[in-house]
């Protein structure tokens, strides 16, 4: 009989508070089964499954797993914390009616067990019988093998089992520490304490305002892509403390001045809400703080790795515009010569042709290519590494083809004299007529006949940096004097030839053609004289590039998708417990207004106007955020080679738009439990 | 004229379990007259509450009338009730029911405000509503902040501010200490005799002993009552504790 007491009373314990237990489990049982999923879909087998980029996406899944397992345990903590608080009472009595320290521990303990037993047998279960879903959805996003029979990874299985025990382990004994830090009577009151009227601190409100300000100001003022990523964990670390500071202190003090607006204040409508709204935000601050930086973090997190994954397409082809693609380094500018290219062309069309094509859908351009800076005179000019403290929006890539490049690509053969110029601007504006190539005590200065609005290159909008093409009569010649000055090393300037054409073959094909061919123009033979040959190339081919992509984008978006998920779920527990525990503070101010004389209509239309305002005061700060984090997130894609505004907008929209459908849902949902508990109270008499 | 006016009042509870009636009032007739201080002693179960419930409109009587100055409480509607509460009577509970988030004076104007009042207005039925009770200094103070026969004075402007017909006391001594205790009945004697009528529930002889007139209710019926008349409060007060001794022996000659 004895031994069977404590398990009766544990049951019993967590059958009286299952309002509370049950959401926590379910969270518990979704985390662990996601856990699992990332798990086995970063195990050996899966990776199998890929055609390449396996490594990558493995990765990305274990870092992943390590992000929920992190996340896991902080909100088992704090769901943990709530529900001993808030049973601290029940605690109490059952200390006053004679139970030992060490037996509550042993109910709390038998407790624990139990929730956790549980939900690791149904997330396990849940995990295994979804994991083969998401391979699927994997495997088929990185088109890669599929393979329908259903596994269970043992690695996958042990790890998850020995992290989340870990895991409860500690939150067993923090929950320990905690009621043996606690006396009886302590316990008992502890669900009272705190009425004192909240004093905010004008201070920490007025600070939040104005580190929000300045975080906003960085967002939006930030240009340089390379300090972009710097800057945007100063900014995301400034939003969060704001967010903070403002939800905390900032609302306390915005009721205490609608409070001193008389007029406003004594009207039925917002005397009671303004009033317990300054209790709610000084208890609840915290939480709707917490909300809102989930909240950003899921919709920052969808929006990009959703526009990543869509835009790879684009991405590759503006890396990669032809099936295949050459580009040929030389170190000389006496090398830049039709005939070195055309022994490439030619050994391209006899390999083409033993595999039964030919390039198709050509393009090329023989160039020299410089970094510059456009200055506002209009100068641009191959600008020394001395020049400190250059701004990047002045940075251009500068290309310089001679006039039987350009009229391969137009048709127009310019007319130009030796210092005159023809200037293609892309993507950028110019507006001068001198165009000058210096480097140390060398300078050029150019004449410029006409500038035109002009892409040289396919897809060359995908670059990081407007690119400016000069037409010159002799571009070797220009560079002439800069060989001499860096010894020939071309660190300065590259002279290079890129080259692309399609083949129509199909995808394994063209890898293999790449393959090949890169080993056949190893092996080409170039004239023995000084101006022949080249230093180096690269050749790769548009299926293996776009495989590595999506590889990498695919698994981003999928765990995107996944961790959203899990910190969502946390959204809407925090959500939960905060309106179960309002509720119940609430219940008996409603009861008491009732008596007073407040009608039934008033109470509710009263509990809605706070409810909504305590509620979307998140999802509206979350938006705020995410408009702002705007500008620096689309820099910061560019470095993943996206560049499409349109498609970001588009997902950043429809993230936001599917939040807060979300987010709508699970508070009717909430919201019916808080409309159940302040009823049944209030129908309590006198 | 009777203010208030109930007769043959009947209230009948179904218990959870087992569906067994229990009845709380049998057969209760008495009336209030304007100006009148009325004080219900009983003991605990003897269908107290449940009759403040009624005579608040926060419960319907299963038979029987009340008649608040010839209204029918049982026919006001339950959306209505709310209204009728805050504009004809005025409450005093045992534990003060203050809200804990407003201050003295924001709890005193709820009913004002409810009902839409001016701020002006509120104010000026407040100043000279505080300085008979002596809360002027208090009533920027939270109720946290101060005592619990403040906190009870504080809650009686709220029942009077809204100039009630009837002002309903339930064990408004009961959480009190005795000076505390001492003084509130003082301030209710100041205000009946200022003209208010005041209909108070209570354990307490000596908060009895204020009253004009005391009923007793032993098992859902009115089972005796004492008119003050002449008497003294000392003569009042013996004549209460007679009655209650018999009454808590059972017997019922009177």
């Amino acid at each position: 009989m004895k031994t069977a007491y404590y398990p009766h009373l544990a049951c019993d314990g967590i059958r009286k508070n299952k309002r509370m237990f049950i959401p926590c489990m379910i969270t518990t049982v979704c985390m662990i089964s996601i856990y699992y999923i990332l798990c086995f879909l970063s195990s050996v087998r899966v990776s199998r499954l890929i055609p390449r980029g396996a490594a990558t996406a493995g990765a990305i899944f274990s870092l992943g797993s390590i992000v929920v397992l992190l996340f896991s345990l902080i909100f088992l903590f704090y769901t943990n914390s709530f529900i001993t608080r808030s049973r601290a009472r029940e605690f109490g009595l059952y200390n006053v009616l004679g139970m030992s320290k060490r037996n509550l521990v042993r109910i709390i303990t038998l407790e624990n067990l139990i929730t956790f037993l549980i939900s690791l047998a149904l997330g396990l279960t849940v995990g295994i019988s979804l994991s083969k879903l998401a391979e699927l959805v994997l495997v088929n996003m990185l088109s890669g093998n599929i393979d329908l029979g259903i596994h269970v990874d043992g690695r996958a299985l042990m790890r998850t089992v020995l992290s989340y025990s870990v895991i409860f382990a500690l939150i067993m004994l923090v929950c320990v520490i905690r009621v043996y830090r606690k006396s009886a009577s302590e316990l008992l009151k502890s669900e009272n304490v705190g009425e004192k009227p909240p004093r905010a601190n004008p201070l920490f409100g007025l600070a939040g305002i104005i580190i929000l300000a300045a975080a906003y100001r960085i967002a939006v003022s930030i240009t340089n892509p390379v300090s972009t990523l710097l800057w945007f964990f100063a900014a995301v670390l400034m939003v969060i403390v704001a967010t903070y500071l403002i939800m905390i202190s900032g609302s306390v003090l915005l009721c205490r001045l609608l409070q001193k607006n008389k007029r406003y204040y004594y009207k039925a409508k917002h005397f009671v809400s303004v009033s317990s709204m300054v209790y709610r935000m000084k208890r609840n601050g915290a939480g709707l703080a917490s909300i809102c930086i989930i909240g950003t973090m899921v919709l920052v997190m969808l929006s990009s790795s959703a526009c990543l994954w869509i835009g790879s397409d684009r991405s590759i082809r503006a890396r990669c515009p032809g099936e295949i693609n050459l580009d040929v380094h030389f170190s000389d500018p006496a090398q830049l010569s039709e005939e070195n290219i055309s022994v490439f062309r030619s050994a391209i069309k006899d390999f083409a042709a033993g595999r039964g094509t030919e390039p198709k859908n050509e393009g090329g351009l023989l160039y020299i290519g410089l970094t510059g800076l456009q200055q506002d005179s209009g100068l641009i000019c191959g600008y020394d590494d001395t020049s400190a403290g250059v701004s990047f929006d002045d940075l251009r890539n500068i290309l310089l083809i001679s006039r039987e490049e350009y009229a391969a690509i137009s048709g127009e053969y310019p007319e130009l004299e030796d210092d005159e110029t023809l200037l293609l601007v892309d993507r950028c504006r110019f507006e001068g007529d001198k165009f000058t190539l210096l480097m140390g005590d060398v300078s050029h200065d150019y004449r410029i006949k006409e500038t035109r609005t002009e892409a040289v290159l396919r897809d060359s909008s995908a670059q990081l940096i407007p690119t400016v093409t000069a037409v010159l009569s002799d571009p070797a010649a220009a560079i002439e004097d800069f060989d001499a000055l860096t010894d020939g090393s071309v660190d300065r300037f590259s002279m290079e030839w890129k080259y692309y054409f399609d083949t129509g073959l199909s995808d394994e094909e063209n890898s293999a053609f790449a393959r090949d061919l890169e080993t056949a123009l190893g092996s080409l033979g170039f004239g023995g004289d000084a101006g022949s040959g080249y230093h180096y190339f690269f050749l790769d081919s548009r299926a293996e590039e776009s495989a590595d992509f999506y590889a990498s984008n695919g698994s981003l978006f999928f765990i995107g998708v996944l961790l959203s998920l899990v910190f969502l779920l946390a959204a809407v527990l925090i959500i939960y417990y905060k309106q179960l525990s309002e509720g119940y503070e609430d219940s008996k101010r409603f009861a008491i207004m009732q008596n007073v004389g407040m009608t039934g209509a008033e109470i509710r239309s009263s509990i809605n106007s706070q409810l909504l305002t305590v509620f979307f005061l998140p999802l509206f700060f979350a938006g705020l955020h995410l408009t702002f984090a705007f500008p620096m997130i689309r820099r910061i894609l560019t470095f993943f080679a996206l560049y499409d505004l349109r498609l970001f907008i588009i997902t950043t929209v429809v993230s936001f738009a599917a939040f807060a459908v979300f987010y709508m849902a699970v508070y009717k949902l909430t919201s019916n439990a808080y409309y159940r508990i302040v009823k049944g109270a209030s129908k309590q008499r006198i | 004229m009777s203010i208030l006016e109930v007769s043959g009042l009947k209230k009948t509870y179904i218990t959870r379990l087992g569906g067994n009636a229990v009845e709380a009032l049998k057969n209760i007739d008495f009336s209030v007259e304007e100006g009148e201080f009325v004080a219900i002693m009983g003991e605990s179960g003897s269908g107290k509450t449940t009759l403040l419930n009624i005579l608040a409109a926060l419960d319907k009587p299963t038979a029987g009338s009340v008649l608040l100055d010839g209204k029918d409480l049982s026919v006001i509607p339950e959306s209505e009730a709310a209204v009728f509460r805050r504009e004809n009577l005025g409450f005093v509970f045992q534990e003060f029911n203050l809200l804990d988030t407003f201050t003295l004076e924001d709890n005193i104007f709820l009913p004002l405000v409810l009902a839409g009042k001016s701020h002006r207005e509120m104010e000026e039925r407040l100043a000279p509503l505080a300085k008979t009770l002596g809360i002027t200094e208090l009533l920027k103070k939270y109720p946290y902040e101060v005592s619990g026969g403040q906190k009870q004075r504080a809650a009686v402007a709220r029942a009077l501010i809204t100039s009630p017909r009837i002002v309903l006391a339930d064990e408004p001594t009961g959480a009190l200490d005795s000076k505390a205790s001492d003084e509130l009945l003082r301030l209710f004697t100041r205000i009946h005799s200022a003209g208010q009528t005041v209909l108070m529930v209570t354990h307490s002889a000596k908060a009895a002993c204020c009253a004009g007139r005391v009923l007793f209710i032993r098992d859902g019926v009115v089972f005796h009552q004492i008119y003050r008349g002449d008497s003294s409060a000392e003569q009042l007060y013996r004549k209460i504790s007679d009655t209650l001794v018999i009454l808590s022996q059972g017997g019922d000659d009177l």
